[in-house]
């Protein structure tokens, strides 16, 4: 199984101590991968691309943000949103409104929030087996 | 925690590079303007902690046999 850690300088939103993670695809399911923190697994997020689960996902990276990750352009990132499941059967919630932007180069990772965008923290979708 | 008064119209300073303005008060609701190179970010405390939320629901909510029943592993 292939894995990569990624570093966050400043971890992801509630979860400021942890800076590195691991994210890998551990399913059959190419589409959704797993990102976990590397000193604490139990630290885990399932993460979608937002395309999978919504349709004309558009989204404004700033560029202090591409500085931040060191990206290598536009070219050079990967968005992905992260994955709650619900108490409800087949029901999942996507983070749309704060994506995680990965730089494939530098292997760095930041979660931005879109507070202007009208994209849901809780975007409802059936999962689809 | 600093507080200060300001009247409609006035303004103030943070450090030397960022201007908040006072652009309208009225019944309860303010107005503000802000005057900041692009690298400070501002964005709302009430999406800040809803993004908190959301995130630690993410991490409490896996189930990782749900997820394993969603998307079968892998067989290499």
């Amino acid at each position: 199984m292939e894995t990569n850690i990624y570093e966050f300088d400043k971890g992801i939103y509630g979860f400021e101590d942890y800076r590195r993670y691991d994210i890998f695809s551990p399913f059959d399911n190419s589409a959704f991968q797993m990102m976990e923190a590397e000193k604490d697994r139990k630290i885990g997020f399932v993460l979608v691309p937002p395309n999978y689960v919504t349709q004309e996902y558009t989204i404004d990276v700033e560029e202090e943000d591409l500085l931040e990750i060191g990206a290598n352009g536009l070219d050079d990132v990967v968005v992905l949103a992260i994955v709650s499941f619900t108490q409800e059967e087949n029901i999942m919630s996507v983070n749309l409104k704060s994506p995680i932007i990965l730089s494939m180069t530098s292997r760095k990772g930041k979660q931005i929030i879109l507070d202007q965008s009208h994209y849901s923290t809780r975007h409802l979708v059936e999962v689809k087996t | 925690m600093l507080v200060l008064s300001r009247k409609k119209g006035e303004s103030f300073y943070i450090g030397d590079d960022i201007a908040i303005v006072i652009l309208e008060a009225e019944n309860g609701k303010v107005k503000i303007g802000i005057e900041a190179d692009k690298r400070y970010k501002v964005i709302r405390k009430e999406i800040v902690e809803d993004v908190i939320n959301t995130n630690r629901k993410a991490v409490t909510n896996l189930d990782l046999d749900k997820i394993k029943s969603y998307f079968p592993k892998k067989s290499t």
